[in-house]
């Protein structure tokens, strides 16, 4: 205990950039501990792990030889020499591996690497926010996992470890993970049968998990519908076409419509029509445009669904001891762990479709974590779940915080409270203003009729002005805060009071002459940059807000 | 509801009450949802208490730095210009007054805004924690709980160093605000806030390895 509070006294004496908080305030740790490595026994990683860290190096050093190799033989020489590193670097792996080594202590596990500049680093297990898994087809074909030891100092994962098979991560995860209920007493449940992980530790999973979410294949269409994974997709092969070619879309449209206008002319050939067309009038050339379109559409919404069942495939999240585990995932498996503590906002989304269907998908923030791909550091816990279990998900992600009020229907019995009453006009006026200036623009420029595009617009953002300005808001729950917003795609994001970190109340002039102001919220949840705010509060309603929560952040302990 | 303006005025002389960040409207009471934290409002908040003057100085001097660079800048390309394309006399004299205004501007800028800057600028630490409202023309009103306070920095420049002058710079959790700066106190004051910071941060700690160990 006495070791421990030094972690947080220590940042005094070694003041350090707020993203080095978490290996400074380690160093506490272990100064006080004092571990004794000798006594430890040293583990090193799966032997299939020199594999996984030759195979990228040796791939990027040879490829590119390949093309030299077959088509230019007069510096063929050259290109043999170079694989005379070849062996070298083979060496230098495994000298590397075997110099990798890891010991679990009572309190931290101790990574040592490197052979000409030694590295040791300690991470004490309370830092340990998840130990997350990765599984690439080949890893699954060594049955091993890429384990990434996640803590909060942000950015990047403490520790990848590469690789490690089944047995060697119960072992971390029995040290780091349930560290904390073991310290509870809760040893009776902590038998040998902790096999958490991957499809073929299902069976162990369910002794003393509660399974929460699984998803069919009818939910993994829902997931996918909403992703419009598709519309992305083409966007990016759109832009990398672009890369190669300036021209490409442009050209590659043109060319489309060409053709489309060619068979529609028969110029192209009038057989490339089906017979009852006849002669081409406008509308069934516009009735033909539109079919092709939704045709588009559909196309790039099946590979949505696609994608999904490629990612989501056989999605389960399980509760055991206070952790979530989330394991998903076709080709590249993953597992992401969350303990409960370590939840700093909740995310509850609900597009259109989920809106329809009546279901939610619900994810959390947590502190630190990978920030690089779109998931990571905002794990799921249900990418797609009905109305009906939120609730009860809610409940066993922040405990006593009023969540049965939180499902879409009941919104009703909780005191949602609204933004100022100018809120509207305000949001109203400043885009009218803007599409009208477009809309004259472009009568000026290309024809007056395109002023009438404004006309479906204007309407289009009055009634989607309305519908946000209508949600969005704030509740006061027990001991959480919920804001919700969205004009189509509704989000409720869930802060306990102590997770908050800072309050800010700001007022620009504009705000101060219609007085309004901004409530923003931030929290250690991994997305950058992304505060919760407030925008258009009543200037006094956000004032006591503000006040409000920094009095009971103040009565709170955030804990790691 | 106590609005900012009842509060204790600054110590600082001469100082105004910094302006409410919006205007008080307490007749229409459509928050008693929040009596909560009002009521936190009559516990130990700390008195509000204004920049150290000597920031304005400084600011200043900032600024006439500023107006050096800028000014000499702008100067060099007005001459540039001239020489270059060597109008008549109007041109030159149109050259040199533009470069006059703008520099008059900079620095009418340089000396007083600092002094309004001071004036919307408090900070007030209490039993909450740290609160800092600054702006002019964008008001903001930050609160840094106590127990969420990671760890402190005591930064000086060097035209703050000679005016005895520091930065507190207070790390949390928090995203967007992992570092809240409070420029512009007096150096020992600077030392004394963040001792009183550290004392909780250091409470703090062993409450919740306390919490820790009993399971919770």
């Amino acid at each position: 205990m006495a070791s421990e509070s030094g972690a947080s006294a220590e940042p005094a004496a070694a003041p350090v950039h707020p993203v080095d908080a978490g290996p400074a305030a380690d160093r506490g740790d272990v100064l006080d501990e004092s571990i004794d490595l000798s006594q430890l026994e040293a583990r090193r990683l799966h032997p299939s792990s020199l594999f996984f860290r030759l195979g990228p190096t040796l791939r990027s050093m040879v490829l590119p030889m390949l093309p030299i190799l077959l088509f230019s033989p007069a510096s063929r020489t050259q290109a043999l020499l170079f694989f005379g590193l070849v062996p070298i670097v083979v060496i230098l792996h495994v000298v590397g591996y075997l110099a990798y080594r890891y010991h679990l202590g009572p309190r931290q596990m101790v990574i040592r690497h490197g052979v000409l500049t030694r590295n040791e680093r300690h991470i004490p297990y309370r830092r340990i926010q998840n130990i997350d898994l990765r599984q690439n087809p080949l890893h699954r074909l060594f049955k091993v996992y890429e384990a990434r030891l996640e803590t909060a100092s942000g950015g990047k994962p403490e520790a990848v470890m590469t690789v490690l098979d089944q047995t060697a991560i119960d072992e971390l995860r029995a040290h780091a993970l349930p560290a904390r209920s073991t310290a509870d007493g809760d040893v009776a449940n902590d038998d040998g049968s902790d096999r958490p992980l991957g499809a073929h530790a299902a069976a162990d999973d369910e002794a003393d998990a509660t399974r929460l979410v699984t998803l069919g294949p009818i939910d993994l269409v829902w997931v996918g519908l909403v992703s419009r994974r598709g519309f992305v997709l083409a966007a990016a092969l759109l832009g990398l076409l672009s890369q190669f070619d300036a021209n490409a879309p442009e050209e590659m449209a043109e060319a489309a419509i060409r053709d489309g206008m060619e068979a529609l002319n028969g110029a192209g050939g009038v057989a490339a029509l089906p017979a009852w067309l006849g002669d081409p009038h406008p509308v069934t050339i516009g009735l033909l445009a539109a079919l092709a379109g939704v045709a588009v559409i559909a196309l790039l919404q099946l590979v949505s669904i696609l994608w999904a069942f490629i990612t989501f495939h056989g999605f389960r999240l399980i509760e055991r001891r206070d952790a979530f585990r989330a394991t998903y995932g076709l080709i590249n498996r993953i597992t992401a762990t969350v303990p409960r503590r370590r939840i700093q906002v909740v995310n509850l989304s609900r597009p259109l479709l989920f809106r329809w269907l009546r279901r939610c998908a619900v994810r959390v923030e947590t502190a630190g974590g990978d920030q690089d791909g779109p998931d990571s550091g905002r794990p799921w816990l249900a990418p797609t779940l009905p109305d009906d279990r939120v609730p009860d998900l809610l409940e066993r992600a922040l405990p006593a915080m009023l969540p049965a009020a939180l499902s879409d229907d009941a919104a009703d019995a909780i005191d949602w409270r609204p933004l100022a009453p100018g809120a509207r006009g305000r949001l109203l006026r400043l885009r009218t203003a803007l599409v009208l200036v477009v809309a004259g623009g472009a009568a000026l420029l290309l024809h007056a009729a395109a002023a009438l595009v404004a006309l479906p617009l204007l309407m289009l953002l009055f009634v989607s002005v309305s519908r946000h300005v209508a949600y969005t808001g704030y509740a006061l729950l027990d001991d959480a805060i919920a804001i919700r917003r969205g004009a189509w795609r509704r989000r409720i994001d869930i802060v306990p009071y102590s997770k908050l970190q800072v309050v800010e109340c700001a007022a620009s002039p504009f705000d101060r002459r219609l007085s309004m102001a901004t409530v923003r919220i931030d929290t250690a949840g991994a997305v950058q940059r992304r505060t919760l705010g407030l925008r258009f509060l009543d200037a006094e309603d956000a004032r006591a807000l503000y006040r409000h929560l920094d009095a009971v952040a103040g009565r709170t302990t955030f804990r790691w | 509801m106590d609005a900012p303006s009842a509060e204790p005025a600054p110590t600082a002389p001469h100082a105004h009450a910094p302006p409410p960040i919006v205007d008080d409207r307490s007749d229409r009471d459509r928050v008693n949802h929040h009596d909560d934290g009002d009521r936190a409002d009559h516990h130990d908040d700390g008195e509000v208490r204004a920049l150290d003057p000597r920031i304005i100085i400084v600011e200043r001097l900032a600024g006439g730095i500023r107006l050096l660079i800028y000014g000499g800048a702008l100067f060099l390309a007005v001459g540039i210009a001239l020489l270059v394309q060597r109008p008549g006399i109007a041109g030159v004299a149109a050259g040199a007054g533009f470069w006059l205004l703008i520099a008059l501007l900079l620095g009418a800028k340089a000396v007083f805004w600092p002094v309004i800057r001071w004036r919307h600028a408090s900070y007030r630490f209490g039993a909450r924690g740290l609160q800092i409202r600054r702006g002019v023309l964008f008001r903001h009103q930050i609160a840094v709980p106590r127990s969420r306070v990671q760890h402190t920095d005591v930064v000086q420049g060097p035209i703050e160093r000679s005016y005895g002058l520091a930065t507190l710079v207070v790390h949390t959790a928090g995203m967007l605000h992992a570092a809240v700066h409070l420029p512009g106190l007096a150096h020992e004051d600077a030392l004394g806030l963040r001792d009183q910071l550290l004392d909780d941060a250091g409470r703090d700690a062993r409450g919740r390895d306390g919490a820790d160990d009993d399971g919770v």
